[in-house]
């Protein structure tokens, strides 16, 4: 469904990225992983998709954060590719505050990491598309970032700051055959809910439909739906990933 | 129709490269450019291009700002910077940073 899309996967050494990459590796794409700041991790994925997949694959490590950082990626793609087919932005942290206690430092680091970054990962992408004018970029917002939740506004917040620039770009950029699109994943057992609480974990699955938390695989899936010629007419969607959570 | 001899060369030569490709090496870098800026913002070959600039020539506005980089990237095979690509405000701007990435407008 990718063969030798050049695609490029952030935070992609663990859970949702992780597992879109080696998906994208076993359908042919080449991959670029992205990880904050572990090399030895981003070496040994690299490795893992080369050995399994016998995948094209390189990794990058740059925090989202850091504007030229994420700058630089793309001069590094386009000396080595020259073009770009797919992005997807996924790296994000998630820090938890109820209203009263959050702090401006967790503002800024949380707007820095999950809005500053994907938009300017986007920008940059968008121009190495616009050259061929072809493209998939599919941002990895959140269920949260659709419907709140308690103790979580500044992750909310952010979210759902993706779902503008989603469709903002996806109106700019159509006419020039780039796609953008967006998935809200809903419960999904990746690091960022693995030191849950069993109360908040029952309470979580409790209202999940498909009675299940949802694997990084699941939303993978989707991601490759976006990401492939099978998606050629959907742009400026947003997709949710959540077994039946919102319903 | 009245063109003066550079201008019909430099329309032969725009349409010999949308024949070819972005890349045909018969052109000066500097008529690349010229063709970049004419393919992008629908001006006339015969312009004068020194007097080209950012929101004051009609049609080059930020959706065709983004068109004309495209164009000239591709041109050139080269990637701007994205402090360039604000900073492109004129002709004269785009040959300095073209300049910058290593192009000789002069081959």
């Amino acid at each position: 469904m990718l063969d030798e899309k050049i695609t490029f996967v952030t935070g992609s050494t663990r859970g949702i990225g992780w597992a879109t990459a080696q998906l994208f590796a076993q359908h042919g794409a080449v991959v670029i992983l992205n990880s904050r700041a572990n090399r030895q991790l981003l070496d040994e994925r690299v490795a893992e998709l080369r050995s399994r997949f016998s995948a094209t694959a390189i990794g990058f490590c740059a925090d989202a954060s850091d504007t030229p950082a994420v700058k630089a990626c793309y001069v590094e793609i386009f000396k080595q590719f020259k073009r770009l087919d797919v992005l997807v932005n996924n790296a994000g942290i998630m820090q938890d505050s109820v209203l009263g206690m959050i702090t401006e430092p967790l503002v800024d680091q949380s707007l820095a990491v999950n809005v500053k970054g994907p938009l300017f990962h986007l920008q940059e992408a968008s121009r190495l598309m616009t050259r061929n004018k072809s493209g998939a970029i599919i941002n990895v917002s959140s269920i949260i970032g659709s419907l709140g939740k308690e103790g979580q506004a500044v992750y909310s917040a952010t979210k759902a700051a993706l779902l503008g620039l989603t469709k903002s770009a996806a109106k700019e950029l159509a006419p020039k055959g780039i796609r953008v699109n967006a998935v809200t994943p809903g419960f999904i057992q990746t690091e960022l809910v693995k030191d849950l609480p069993a109360a908040k974990l029952a309470e979580a699955l409790a209202g999940i439909k498909m009675g299940r938390a949802g694997q990084p695989e699941d939303v993978a899936k989707v991601i490759l739906f976006l990401a492939s010629d099978l998606a050629c007419y959907v742009t400026g969607q947003v997709i949710g990933v959540d077994g039946g959570m919102i319903l | 129709m009245g063109y003066t001899t550079s201008e019909a060369r430099l329309r032969d030569a725009i349409q010999r490269q949308e024949n070819q490709g972005p890349r045909a090496r018969f052109m000066t870098g500097l008529d690349r450019l010229k063709a970049a800026f004419v393919q992008a913002l629908g001006i006339p070959a015969g312009s004068d291009f020194e007097a080209l600039a950012y929101a004051v020539t009609p049609g080059w506005d930020s959706v065709a700002h983004m068109n004309l980089v495209a164009e000239i990237e591709n041109s050139f095979d080269i990637m701007f910077p994205t402090e360039d690509v604000i900073a492109m405000s004129s002709f004269a701007k785009a040959k300095e940073i073209v300049t910058k990435l290593g192009v000789d407008l002069n081959a």
